[in-house]
């Protein structure tokens, strides 16, 4: 087991250095753009050389990737090519928003996809369990953001429950600690904040949420199905378990188990739907950030959030496999590969 | 490497399909309105009843009329002939996207596992590193990489859905590597290349194509996703996706120009997962006594 896990992060540096990689040919290999843009506010040709050196971009392609990856070694990622903003800052300023929109959606996701697989798998072949699989196939096969502009249309423009723009209104005087709107109400005692800070976050995360629910209600159906007709199951029956011990110690032990991958693999198809969600909703995440900065063709900024998604997508992706062998006992005990 | 295989097997475990609950008589409803999609798609200039991008002097935002069924958009042009013009857009990427990477994983897959050992080790790992992006995370960086326009929208895609087909493809193709007539190919002194392409390959091709069929529904969501996000197709050109965010800004005064796109694509993807659900049921049953 410890040796899994040591095995698991020394290939950790080489995944980062890759993702790293791969990000800076992504969006270096059509050089030139953003000066463009930029220089289509100057006239002058020598502005435009001037821009180009300022920004580095004269350099060769090589000595572009060295001055990148020193940067990140000492975690500097440089400054926004339109704004000139520290691109760590504004990491900084719209990670949480999108940490938070992630950790809602999860919560959605987790309460609608459990509890529809509960109660499918409960009757199999059962009338509610076809039209619960039906709902099911049917939010997955739902447009995330079409889904967005649903939820406003009625909750918020006909119904007027929820706001359909922001994280926060403009009315709120917000000064960020640790930008995490629940964590600095509680530094500032600002218990005002956390109203409707909520109610924003109850759309996004709903279509967020509720798209990425009918995978989860599948397999977690299936997985109880599929547990509650093996051997050991049979076995604590045939010993007089009480029904009840049955479901929750042996057959919701063992499925959960499965769950718990797909709620690691779903989480990058969360990262990606608050990508999304960000720019339906107007929240100002990372994804929004980085979707901007690709059409604008801020090198920088799209570089520095495409690094930070993906090195959280990583290390999300590590706690599950590591928590996966933890919950195990059979992987615990054997160290399988 | 059985830490890929469970996930595997935790992706597909055997569940009886929808197509139980559908009936027989109605499990052909799913491919038929997949079929019409493709035929209206085909058809579009003749179905079409006027220009999709000349607004030709038509009143902005119009209403249902005899002359434009479905009225017109905030720049007058008919709505009916761009829903029509727009499902050419998400087919072609959905379709495109979905052969190229079952084509390209596919062969990358085979190789890895028929070839085995270190080879397999290193190809597999450059699969990891692909799939330490999410899925429409990469496709964002291959659009920002190439530009906005329809080939490219294919190849983000494309390389999105990568990896799924490549350890597919890869399981399987080393499963079938260690049965008995691999063993018998390899000692009767044919080459690496005529059994992977010979051998191999013709047992692996049948679940390639269900899964194939499976993830066309989340190529077209994708496609339309990115659409939705500016980096599809080109306005004015219409797509289903972009016409949802064109429709957005008017969600005020004319919602429907929004829901109407949407639920064309909600309705294709439905149609197409269900179509995948079937396959995929039939093929458990035939592997199951």
């Amino acid at each position: 087991m410890i040796g899994e896990i040591l095995r698991r992060l020394a290939f950790l540096p080489v995944t980062l250095f890759a993702v790293a990689t791969l990000v800076f040919l992504a969006l270096r290999a059509l050089p030139g753009s953003t000066v463009d843009l930029l220089a289509s506010q100057f006239s002058t040709a020598g502005l435009r050389e001037q821009l180009i050196a300022q920004l580095g971009l004269d350099r060769s392609l090589w000595d572009q990737y060295l001055i990148y990856l020193g940067e990140l070694m000492r975690l500097d990622l440089g400054r926004s090519f339109i704004t000139g903003k520290d691109v760590s800052v504004m990491v900084w300023e719209t990670l949480p928003v999108t940490i938070e929109l992630a950790v809602a959606s999860l919560l959605v996701m987790l309460i609608t996809g459990l509890g529809m697989g509960l109660a499918a798998a409960a009757r199999p072949g059962s009338f509610l369990d076809g039209t619960l699989r039906f709902i099911a196939m049917a939010l997955f096969a739902l447009p995330w953001f079409w889904f967005g502009i649903l939820l406003i249309l009625v909750f918020s423009l006909w119904l007027g429950w929820f706001p359909a723009f922001g994280r926060l209104p403009s009315s709120i005087t917000y000064e960020p600690i640790t930008n995490f709107v629940l964590i600095d109400a509680i530094l500032q005692g600002r218990p005002e904040l956390i109203g409707p800070w909520l109610t924003h976050l109850v759309l996004p995360s709903l279509t967020v949420g509720l798209t990425t629910a009918g995978v989860l209600m599948r397999l977690a159906r299936s997985g109880i199905i599929e547990t509650s007709k093996l051997d050991f199951v049979r076995t604590a029956r045939m010993k007089g378990v009480p029904g009840r011990r049955i479901y929750l110690r042996h057959i919701l032990r063992n499925a959960a188990l499965g769950i718990l991958t797909v709620i690691g693999l779903q989480f990058g198809a969360m990262l990606g739907g608050s990508v999304i969600a960000e720019v339906v909703f107007g929240y100002p995440g990372i994804g929004r950030m980085m979707v901007d900065a690709v059409l604008t063709r801020d090198y920088a900024v799209a570089q520095g959030a495409a690094l930070v998604l993906a090195v959280l997508y990583v290390f999300v992706n590590l706690a599950t496999d590591l928590a996966y062998r933890w919950a195990d006992p059979r992987l615990r005990r054997e160290g399988v590969r | 490497m059985a830490e890929e295989t469970r996930k595997a097997a935790t992706m597909g475990p055997k569940e009886a399909g929808l197509s139980e609950l559908l009936g027989k008589g109605l499990s052909a409803i799913p491919w038929a309105v997949a079929g019409l999609f493709v035929l209206a798609a085909v058809m579009a200039p003749v179905l079409a009843p006027h220009d999709p991008i000349d607004a030709a002097g038509a009143p902005m935002l119009g209403l249902f009329s005899e002359r434009h069924i479905l009225g017109t958009d905030g720049f007058g042009r008919d709505q009916l002939s761009r829903l029509l013009y727009g499902l050419r857009p998400m087919l072609f990427v959905s379709l495109g996207a979905v052969a190229l990477a079952m084509l390209v994983g596919g062969v990358y897959g085979l190789v890895s596992g028929v070839a085995g050992g270190r080879v397999d080790w290193a190809m597999m790992r450059l699969v990891d590193i692909l799939m330490s992006f999410p899925l429409i995370l990469a496709a964002i960086l291959v659009l920002a990489a190439l530009g906005a326009s329809l080939v490219n929208l294919t190849l983000a895609v494309a390389v999105s859905q990568l990896p799924i087909f490549a350890r597919l493809a890869r399981a399987l193709a080393s499963g079938e590597a260690a049965r008995d007539y691999v063993m018998a190919a390899r000692a009767s002194g044919f080459t690496q290349a005529h059994i992977m392409i010979r051998e191999v390959a013709p047992n692996i091709l049948r679940p390639m194509l269900v899964q194939a069929t499976s993830v066309v529904a989340l190529a077209a969501l994708t496609a339309a996703a990115l659409s939705y996000l500016g980096l599809g197709v080109r306005p004015p050109s219409p797509d289903l996706g972009y016409m949802v965010r064109e429709g957005q800004e008017l969600i005020f005064i004319a919602p429907e120009h929004t829901i109407m796109p949407g639920l064309l694509i909600a309705i294709f993807a439905l149609a197409v997962s269900f179509c995948g659900d079937q396959l995929a049921d039939r093929d458990r049953a035939a592997v199951r006594p």
